[in-house]
């Protein structure tokens, strides 16, 4: 018996070991959110959904911003960055100690609607079975809880994810989407955008839920320091679409500015100036300089704060 | 609690432990011990489930002690079988048959314009019900035969019955062989315990590795049939018959691996089938537990009275018959007993003859060969074609299947998730090449005739443990002989 248990011991210590090199070697080609829930509790969040986890680069905020490490917290999967599921995420992930963070929250139209009728839509958002909801542990590496609540088998994605040349997540959360298509295949891309936007737009309504809890998120953001709120830049009918869904949407969210004190960019005035992989999602070559141009904005807004401020 | 689940290696382990640690200083306790491990396996699907094994196990135990009293007449223990016949098939058949036989009462009476008002009632399937019932039916009809003594000890024979590793899908063991086990003295053996864990991988392998893959596969060809070509039904109803062997035999060698791990010795299930080479030899070989209880308690006592040539014809049918009723309760598993029935006819007809001859061993090597193969490869396509009656939920399904199919293969599955062809055959290929070169020994990795040195074995071992892993997950895919 002591010989039997003694090899099986070391067989399963083999197995384990593999197990583990799968685990401790996930990186950002694994998914475009595992990284994301690794790192440990952060000062500076950028928040928001897919547009915001390609299009705005960290590194390039913080070359601007001196003293701050921003970090990408923003999800895809037709996620509404306001919601209760993802304001829980960003309390777990936010150090609670935090006083003078900065905090980047993309808005646009899209972001308070809701395909459910009903009163409480809370009830029926996409994100209460998905990832977020399930991740419990948003700061541990390796994230074991992630793996084995999201994954029927996480080693099996790990060795047969056909995806991984074409996105990459950093580890400061910028989804780097390694795109290298065609200016033909850019159109159709385009133009399956625009059909999917035009074909959804009547299922979709304004959802009060979605609009309190991007309040809450920005009252809960105040008290950790600044908030800022950027709409980014998407191709023109696409931006049309959007408005026509919510034509009086620009100056309620100028009012909220004003309001909470949070200074609003609209960056989808100036969509000549950059790429777009689908009409919607910013090219990785423009992300940088839409990330420059913001962090100079939040610069000349701090430097403004800093200068009419306490005094 | 499925065999492929991270909660039954736990459960296992616990076990295991338990047992030659703590319980095995006593036979009865040891017993007693596996008879509430395998109440709490069997009771994790369903706790309900534990009042019908219970009524069978008790009802068979009283009526062995019962038969062998000895002032009983023949008349009195004939009596007593039939109770015990009566109690097991009348459990089985109303949980599993009932809705069946209403259904078919009703249609067949509709045929005549009678319309019968019979409701079909909300009934669930006890897992496992049709491999216990005739498990212990076995015992009875063993104990009314006088092939041997019944059993004194309650908590033994319960644990027979109930035995944790081959409760749900067999092998369904016969209580002469395996009741003994109960009541013997255990000591834990080296050897006995590697190859358990050896057989236990293998069926893992082959369950989760190639079963679970070609399900994928042959799912999406069944359940859109009509949207690919007909020469991929084909495809599919081979694959189908891959899966449902490396699914049941995957099952049958982690139970058998299991069982001897904790130092019991369950029959052979499977023998190597796909290398059969005719269909009388395939039934030798394929769900061995089940056909050889079919011919001894079904087959050989309805031939004793009349051995002519047309009465075996004629038994073949009805065994077979019944054999694809066990199945499950539906026509299409009736009417595929009958093929496989139908097809043994003309080896009663041509035995030693064609292709039912056996291979002349003066005959050319290669020549003998050739003939071989050929033989192997048309039994199995024959077996093959028969599971389009398996796969299907009914007759008429079954029947939508056969009449879609044909040699085009231009339009195949549009669905990007489902594993490459190539992929499937590749593991398909390696498990018969294996299997091929292991067919004298008791499982694919049983590799005492080859003396292999520790780290080639070693290197096969974690690599078969790393294809598990990768192509297992903690959401497994049921067995698919839990159904019956």
């Amino acid at each position: 018996m002591k010989t039997f248990l003694l090899k099986l011991s070391f067989f399963l210590s083999l197995v384990f070991t593999f197990i583990a090199y799968v685990v401790f070697n996930i990186d950002g080609s694994f998914d475009p959110y595992y990284v994301r829930f690794t790192t440990g509790q952060k000062q500076s969040l950028i928040i928001g959904a897919s547009r915001t986890a390609q299009g705005i680069k960290p590194e390039v905020l913080n070359t601007k911003l001196q003293g701050h490490q921003f970090f990408n917290f923003a999800f895809n999967g037709n996620i509404s960055p306001y919601g209760p599921t993802y304001l829980n995420a960003i309390k777990k992930k936010l150090n609670p100690k935090t006083t003078n963070g900065i905090f980047i929250l993309s808005v646009g139209p899209g972001h308070f609607s809701s395909k459910h009728h009903i009163k409480d839509d809370s009830l029926r958002f996409i994100e209460l079975n998905n990832y977020l909801a399930k991740t419990r542990f948003v700061n541990l590496k390796p994230n074991i809880f992630y793996l084995l609540d999201n994954y029927s088998n996480f080693i099996r994605t790990y060795f047969t994810d056909r995806n991984r040349e074409s996105r990459f997540l950093h580890d400061n959360g910028w989804l780097e989407a390694k795109t290298n298509f065609t200016q033909k295949q850019l159109e159709k891309r385009h133009r399956n955008v625009l059909r999917q936007m035009k074909s959804q737009r009547n299922k979709y309504q304004f959802s009060n839920t979605r609009w309190q809890y991007f309040l809450k998120t920005i009252q809960f953001l105040k008290n950790h320091g600044e908030v800022y709120l950027v709409r980014l830049p998407v191709e023109r009918k696409v931006g049309e679409i959007e408005n026509n869904f919510w034509p009086e949407y620009d100056s309620l969210i100028s009012d909220i500015s004003s309001k909470y004190n949070t200074p609003y960019l609209n960056m989808t005035l100036n969509e000549n100036d950059y790429i777009f992989i689908d009409g919607s999602h910013l090219h990785q070559e423009s992300a940088p300089e839409v990330s420059r141009l913001i962090g100079d904005w939040i610069f000349d807004n701090e430097n403004k704060t800093s200068d009419h401020g306490p005094l | 609690m499925s065999f492929n689940s991270i909660t039954y290696g736990v459960f296992f382990l616990i076990v295991f432990f338990l047992y030659w640690f703590l319980f095995n200083r006593n036979v009865k306790f040891r017993n007693a011990f596996l008879l509430i491990v395998s109440y709490i396996f069997y009771g994790w699907w369903d706790w309900r489930f534990l009042i019908l094994i219970f009524i069978s196990s008790i009802t068979d135990f009283l009526l062995g002690l019962k038969m062998n009293q000895k002032d009983l007449s023949a008349i009195k223990r004939k009596h007593l079988l039939y109770v015990s016949i009566g109690v097991n098939l009348g459990i089985l058949g109303f949980f599993k048959y009932y809705n069946f036989f209403v259904e078919s009462f009703t249609d067949a009476f509709a045929g005549f314009g009678i319309n019968l008002n019979m409701t079909t009632l909300g009934i669930i399937l006890p897992v496992g019900i049709s491999f216990y019932t005739f498990q212990t039916l076995s015992y009875t009809i063993d104990v009314y035969r006088k092939k041997m003594q019944p059993t004194n000890d309650l908590i033994a024979f319960l644990a027979f019955v109930s035995f944790f590793p081959q409760l749900v899908a067999g092998p369904i063991e016969r209580a002469h062989r395996l009741l003994p086990q109960f009541q013997e003295r255990k000591q834990f053996n080296y050897k006995r315990g590697a190859d358990g864990l050896r057989q236990i991988l293998w069926g893992l392998v082959k369950k989760i590795v190639v079963a679970d893959n070609c399900s994928v596969i042959v799912d999406s060809i069944f359940n859109d049939y009509t949207n690919v070509s007909g020469g991929f039904l084909i495809v599919g109803v081979i694959l189908f018959l891959i899966q449902l062997y490396c699914d049941f035999s995957g099952y049958s060698d982690i139970a058998i691996g299991s069982a001897r791990l904790l130092g019991f010795d369950l029959m052979k299930n499977f023998d190597y089938p796909f290398f059969a080479r005719n269909f009388s030899e395939s039934w030798r070989k394929w769900h061995i537990s089940l056909s050889s209880w079919f011919r001894d308690y079904v087959f050989i006592p309805f031939l004793r009275k009349n051995y002519s040539k047309y009465n075996r014809i004629l038994s073949s049918l009805l065994v077979f018959s019944l054999v694809g009723l066990w199945h499950g309760a539906s026509w299409n598993f009736v009417v595929w007993g009958f093929i496989q029935g139908l097809l043994l006819i003309p080896y009663v007809f041509f035995k030693g003859r064609l292709l039912f001859k056996k291979s002349r061993v003066n005959q050319k090597y290669f020549v003998n060969k050739i003939e071989i193969t050929i033989r192997i490869i048309f039994t199995f396509l024959m077996f093959s074609f028969t599971c389009f009656l398996f796969r299907a939920q009914s007759l008429h399904e079954s029947w939508m299947h056969i009449r879609h199919l044909n040699f085009d293969f231009s339009k195949y599955l549009s669905n990007k998730d489902i594993p490459d062809l190539s992929q499937i055959f590749i593991f398909i290929a390696a498990m018969l090449c294996i299997e091929w070169f292991q067919q004298k020994q008791n499982h694919g990795l049983d590799f005492d005739r080859l003396k292999l040195p520790m780290p080639v074995r070693w290197g096969i071992y974690l690599s078969l443990t790393v294809l598990i892993l990768i192509y297992g997950g903690p959401e497994h895919q049921q067995f698919f002989y839990f159904q019956f």
